[in-house]
């Protein structure tokens, strides 16, 4: 056995160092701030046409979905949600209603938090979307409505913390006999719920959604 | 004059000088250096341009003649490159934004053969010639913002070729040195935007006589 160890030491020796060494890699996550860890994703349907909506409306408060859990709340930190999404539909031209106004759009906000360690998959979010916004809320309780979101949205996956921005596609809710999800902005990441910066996190998500615009 | 000419035949007849007082033949050493390297080509363009500082380099050699050694070269070398926020399209409806982190860890574990012209003489400064040839694991991960694409390590051919110099601390001993080289590293990586990771690397350390 020793005489063995003997003969392979020169070659256990180089693969020791290796896995020793690999420990000098630079942390990625580590070198990030709060902000920089952030994605921003945006996703629409390709057959919309943003320009032939005019008015809007925003759900009164926002769901939160914890750990399985889901309840609805409006928090100053949610409130600050709002109060953006509201001022960036205005600067594209869509003008803010009541809901019982019959909006073109209906938005609603999500607050995803998972503690736990495993992750959950953004399609789940989908799948289970009726029970966290009744369709009655915007009116389409009566007659079987149902959501529709585009097959090409993707499915990410949340291992922490998340806000789902979705746009609800009113005006043709009774043609479609659904209420199809047109547009839906994710941010994941640390830090997001966070009043402060409210603005600056969904100022993103309209940055990279030119399309948006009501004229 | 006279006396600077006897100082330079000093010099030369230590550089030049052929004596084989301690070959290396059968001589096993470990060689462990600290390694700076710079992405080339597309790895440079499409992946990382900063050089890194981060990495070790090394082998273990067993001298078959004075010439001539071959062993075991190993090392790691970690690239990492953050770019600031910009807005990507994942598909033609769908956009993402986020700071983009490019990190690569590249180890090779190659089969290396060593030319060294003067070892075994007294030689002050004795240059060396290696190439190789193996493996290197490559360990890519790009992140947006936090999240990890978690790739898992692939192997790819690699292949590299160096050279430099060793300075032995004892001029009877050539078997224990500095050694300051400059290689060359060709990893075959066969993405769209890369074929390869190739970079250009220098490092600096110490020769070990292992038995």
């Amino acid at each position: 056995m020793k005489s063995f160890l003997q003969k392979i030491k020169w070659f256990v020796l180089p693969i020791f160092v290796l896995v020793s060494l690999q420990s000098c890699t630079k942390n990625v996550v580590n070198n990030l701030s709060t902000d920089e860890t952030r994605m921003y994703v945006t996703q629409f349907d390709s057959t919309a046409q943003f320009n032939r909506y005019k008015t809007f409306s925003i759900s009164d408060s926002i769901t939160v979905i914890d750990n399985g859990q889901y309840y609805k709340t409006l928090t100053q930190t949610s409130q600050a949600f709002k109060d953006a999404i509201v001022k960036y539909m205005q600067q594209r031209g869509y003008t803010l209603v009541n809901k019982s106004s019959s909006p073109d759009l209906g938005i609603d906000v999500s607050f995803i938090n998972n503690s736990s360690t495993s992750v959950i998959d953004y399609s789940s979010y989908w799948d289970y979307y009726g029970g966290y916004w009744d369709p009655s809320y915007w009116g389409y309780g009566y007659g079987g409505y149902g959501y529709y979101y585009p097959d090409s949205y993707g499915y990410y996956q949340i291992n922490q913390q998340a806000l789902s921005i979705d746009m609800l596609d009113l005006k043709n809710a009774a043609a479609n006999n659904q209420i199809k999800i047109i547009w839906n902005g994710l941010i994941k990441g640390e830090g997001i719920d966070d009043a402060t910066t409210a603005d600056s996190q969904i100022s993103t998500l309209f940055t990279q959604s030119p399309y948006l615009k009501a004229q | 004059m006279k006396k600077y000419s006897f100082i330079a035949l000093i010099l030369a007849s230590l550089l030049f000088s052929s004596s084989s007082l301690f070959a290396q033949k059968g001589v096993a050493k470990l060689n462990l250096e600290w390694n700076a390297g710079l992405p080339l080509g597309n790895f440079k363009n499409n992946y990382i341009s900063n050089g890194s500082l981060r990495g070790f380099t090394g082998d273990v050699t067993v001298g078959l003649n004075n010439q001539w050694a071959l062993g075991l070269g190993f090392g790691t070398q970690d690239f990492y490159q953050k770019y600031p926020m910009a807005t990507y399209d994942l598909a033609p409806n769908q956009q993402v934004s986020a700071v983009v982190t490019n990190s690569i860890q590249i180890m090779p574990l190659l089969f290396k053969a060593m030319y060294t012209p003067f070892q075994g003489s007294t030689h002050l400064i004795q240059p060396y010639a290696t190439i190789g040839a193996g493996i290197a694991f490559v360990n890519y991960n790009q992140y947006l913002g936090e999240f990890s694409s978690n790739n898992t390590p692939k192997g790819h051919f690699s292949a590299m070729a160096d050279g430099g110099i060793m300075i032995p601390f004892n001029k009877y001993n050539s078997n224990t040195a500095f050694q300051l080289g400059a290689s060359f590293q060709y990893v075959h990586f066969n993405q769209p935007d890369a074929m390869a990771l190739n970079t250009a690397n220098i490092h600096a350390g110490f020769i070990f006589r292992l038995r």
